[in-house]
């Protein structure tokens, strides 16, 4: 009786990730397959194209120094909120939350308003003669990092209290009854200790980034292609669906293959031996 | 020790904390200002820009059906999404770890793929409506929320609890209206917020879906921005972040907030 | 209420591994009887394929000579104490207690009568109106009874229903489960790990290993005749003696080692003798049978008497003493098992 159970409670919901998530991946992936030449000629002719290439290495330097920066900044809060008491914590944990939650366009729109060549950016720096011209920081790589730090910084908060929250306490005032300064003891004790939580992190915005399509969309403009935008582009404005098929296996296999790495990476330093 | 009493630890903190405050603040500043472009400091103060936004008739039908697909999606995905967890949870399902992958795997298609591929297959090849595709990918969307929040709870939740009612004369079926939902209510409330408000801001899927008759907020957003530069992006932008803040207090008076980021 | 039969008992979930096999015994109308043996023993499965919560693999759960095997769970008529007490954690301690009422089509006045009055005979009149979780571990534990109580299920079934409590309430409720059991005349399955507990309440005890029955038989008997050592081990026997039939002298000697010992029982069909730490007595003169020299190596104090293990040629000892003064540890000391307290087990 479960057997037959359980099977029409799972169907359901099998049947429609089934069909509409594997089945169109399937769709689209085929005919990138089918050249005359050899079932690999429509990759290699895409990664031949220099653009194509730079829209990659693009789209992998913007992930990479995100993902630092939003560590860096993310980690000495996550803790500070993580340490406060309880109903500070909560109304902490609630500011972080509401840019979170709060709709990407506005996010980035925010940033437009911050960095444009009449932004307030410009017109500080100019106040103090720090430049002459206005600068174009705005629909640049840079632009385009600073907007996703600030999309995915909430969710790197949210993730490093998590798991500084379940840390036992007691461990880092032994290392300070042993004579551990908190410098010492937060690379030495603390650090270590967080290794799976900050990869678990890393892996969440490493792979947001990569694959966002809104912040490069504003922030970035139309000479600033990354591969969703690219995507975009190809199918939507120029009809290349061949092209943007392509494009999209080859999104879905970096972004698998570097979350994989990331992961490996993390049980390589995760020293504690795993109880499975 | 690093604590909330260190210095050094304080003063970062605050600094990171303003620069994610402080963008949200100059939005709000700016949807007042009486120019017509986007500028700080402000000159003056109206709130043309707020009437504005309902001269606008993209945001009021995008808004209308960003609305309308959220709450389908959202209820599609409990609807799909709790019976699968029930079982993979209770009922012994051989490989249960690999089936709750299954589920989860549409976090791991970026959105923008999602969305063409969806767009391909349900739009193109089987000619189904843009909204009913509109519909299915916001419900990949929110699936994997659901299974996750859900699951959760359910691994949480005693087992016995369901074999007392059994014991008591309860059927297997009643047992789960009865004694399995009403303990699972705040992960539903739960898992149905984190849908709607995902699928509300979306937009690499909505992108593609958008058809002559069927606009979604967001992308009407971010369409009007790429052609005017005027206040009342700043304006609706304020709207939403009210919508948000709404949402988070509807959320915090019905479960705590706690819930949304377990 | 009624009484139960089990016969034949077996349960295996891959075909090849026997949770269970042949399990048969019966308990009669009004008993209290305890399961015990160590988690993993089958004893959980034993009671859950009883309750209908878990299919047997063969055998048969009679109850008043009706077989109720192929019923399902909810169609039986039986009441549950588990170990997590299972309260619904929604609804208040009348609604939690009323559920099976309620499940049973009863009207709405005969539900609050009823159930007023089993809150009334377990103590719990005053939390009617607060939730589980406003409760101690105690009361939680009273309303679980209540709620299988007021049903009036033909039989009881406890799932190590005081394992979660500590050790002062856990005496307290032992005694009031006994006590309503008695006055309610229920036939009670009762679960259990712990020796003590079991002993103290039960009409009979079923020692359970390895997915079978070990012995099933009175506290009183299985305390003064454990069956196997296993049981003796379980029991507090704390010391043995290994022997073969070589070692048979006649059927109440033995000679082990240089030491020829007296039993009580039977020694011609058995492998082991045993005896109780505190039925070893230390001597001052060695008197040759039933007497071994050792030497203390740990010595406990233990509140009414000192415990000390005793090293000794045919292996280590266990012995209680009641004294004014400790014994140290190196001194030498003569033990003496008296024949009367010197069981000889055949498994």
């Amino acid at each position: 009786m479960n057997k037959r159970a359980a099977i029409y409670l799972i169907v359901p919901a099998f049947t429609g990730v089934l069909i509409f998530t594997f089945f169109p991946l399937i769709q689209i992936a085929i005919p990138t397959f089918q050249n005359n030449q050899s079932i690999f000629s429509e990759y290699i002719r895409f990664l031949q194209n220099t653009y194509n290439v730079q829209v990659i290495s693009r789209t992998f330097l913007i992930a990479i120094t995100t993902v630092v920066i939003v560590l860096i900044m993310g980690l000495p809060i996550s803790l500070w909120i993580a340490r406060q008491r309880t109903n500070v914590k909560q109304v902490l944990s609630l500011l972080i939350l509401f840019p979170m939650l709060t709709n990407a366009v506005v996010r980035n729109f925010a940033w437009i308003i911050i960095l444009g060549r009449d932004g307030i950016l410009n017109k500080f720096f100019m106040a103090l003669h720090i430049v002459n011209h206005p600068l174009s920081i705005l629909y640049t790589n840079v632009s385009i990092i600073i907007g996703s730090v600030y999309l995915f910084l909430p969710i790197m908060i949210t993730s490093l209290v998590g798991s500084i929250s379940e840390l036992n306490i007691e461990v880092e005032e032994a290392a300070a009854v042993l004579g551990a300064t908190p410098l010492k003891s937060f690379f030495r004790i603390l650090i270590p200790q967080l290794t799976p939580g900050i990869f678990t992190g890393c892996i969440l915005v490493f792979a947001g980034t990569m694959t966002a399509y809104t912040t490069p969309q504003i922030l970035g403009g139309n000479r600033h292609l990354v591969m969703s935008t690219l995507i975009y582009q190809q199918a939507m404005t120029l009809g290349n669906w061949q092209s943007a098929s392509v494009i999209a296996i080859v999104l879905i296999i970096i972004s698998a293959l570097s979350m994989w790495i990331m992961r490996r990476i993390s049980r390589l330093l995760d020293r504690r031996p795993s109880l499975a | 020790m690093l604590d909330r009493k260190n210095k050094v630890l304080t003063i970062v903190s605050l600094i990171v904390l303003a620069i994610l405050m402080l963008p949200l603040v100059l939005v709000v500043v700016t949807s007042f200002n009486t120019q017509s472009s986007i500028s700080l400091p402000i000159e003056g103060f109206t709130f043309n820009w707020y009437a504005n936004i309902f001269q606008q008739p993209d945001f009021i039908a995008g808004f209308e059906s960003s609305l309308l697909v959220a709450l389908l999606a959202s209820g599609l995905a409990l609807l799909f999404g709790i019976p699968a967890v029930y079982a993979l949870t209770r009922l012994d399902v051989p490989k249960a770890s690999w089936f709750q992958s299954f589920f989860l795997s549409p976090t791991l298609i970026p959105e923008i793929v999602i969305g063409f591929a969806l767009y391909q297959t349900v739009v193109i090849t089987m000619r189904i409506p843009v909204f009913a595709g509109l519909i299915i990918g916001h419900f990949l969307l929110c699936l994997p929320y659901v299974i996750r929040l859900i699951t959760a709870s359910m691994l949480l939740l005693d087992r016995h609890i369901e074999e007392a009612g059994w014991i008591y004369g309860c059927s297997p079926k009643k047992t789960f209206f009865l004694l399995v939902l009403p303990n699972i209510k705040t992960s539903i409330i739960a898992a149905f917020m984190m849908c709607f408000i995902n699928s509300f801001n979306n937009i690499p899927i909505s992108l593609f879906m958008n058809g002559p008759s069927l606009t979604m907020l967001p992308p009407a957003i971010l369409n009007y921005l790429q052609n005017n530069y005027d206040p009342t992006v700043s304006a609706i932008s304020v709207l939403l972040m009210i919508f948000t803040g709404l949402m988070m207090f509807l959320v915090e008076k019905a479960i705590g907030i706690k819930s949304l980021t377990k | 209420m009624a009484n139960l039969e089990v016969k034949k008992l077996a349960k295996s979930y891959d075909g090849k591994n026997k949770v269970l096999q042949d399990i048969s015994f019966s308990v009669n109308n009004g008993e209290l009887v305890s399961i015990l043996g160590p988690s993993g023993c089958g004893k959980t499965t034993t009671l859950r394929i009883i309750a209908g919560l878990l299919d047997e693999t063969s055998g048969q759960v009679l109850v008043d000579q009706a077989d109720v095997t192929k019923t399902p769970v909810y169609k039986r008529n039986f009441g549950m104490v588990f170990q997590s007490y299972a309260l619904f954690p929604h609804l208040n301690i009348f609604e939690n207690v009323a559920f099976g009422l309620k499940m049973r089509g009863l009207s709405k006045t005969e539900i609050k009568s009823k159930v007023e009055e089993i809150l009334e005979i377990t103590g719990l009149s005053e939390f009617a109106q607060k939730y589980p979780a406003q409760l101690s571990g105690g009361q939680q534990q009273r309303v679980s009874l209540a709620r299988a109580l007021v049903i009036n299920p033909q039989l009881l079934l406890m799932d190590e229903p005081l394992s979660n409590l500590d050790a002062k309430l856990r005496l307290k409720m032992r005694e009031e489960i006994r006590r309503l059991q008695q006055k309610l005349k229920m036939t009670v399955l009762f679960v259990t790990h712990d020796q003590q507990e079991c002993f103290a309440i039960s009409d009979r005890v079923m020692i359970m290993k390895e997915g079978r029955i070990d012995q099933y038989d009175t506290p009183q008997n299985i305390f003064h005749h454990p069956r196997t050592e296993y049981v003796a081990r379980f029991i507090g026997y704390d010391n043995f003696i290994h022997f073969d039939q070589a070692q048979v002298i006649d059927n109440h000697h033995v000679k082990v080692g240089n030491i020829s010992f007296e039993s009580i029982d039977e020694c011609e069909k058995a492998k082991v003798l045993t005896i109780r730490p505190e039925n070893i007595e230390i001597v001052d003169q060695n008197k040759g049978d039933n007497t071994i020299l050792g030497t203390i190596i740990s010595n406990e104090y233990l509140g009414q008497s000192f415990k000390y293990r005793i090293k000794t040629e045919l292996g280590e000892f266990q012995v209680e003493e009641s004294r004014k003064k400790m014994r140290l540890v190196g001194e030498q000391i003569n033990l003496e098992f008296p024949a009367k307290h010197l069981h000889a087990l055949s498994e």
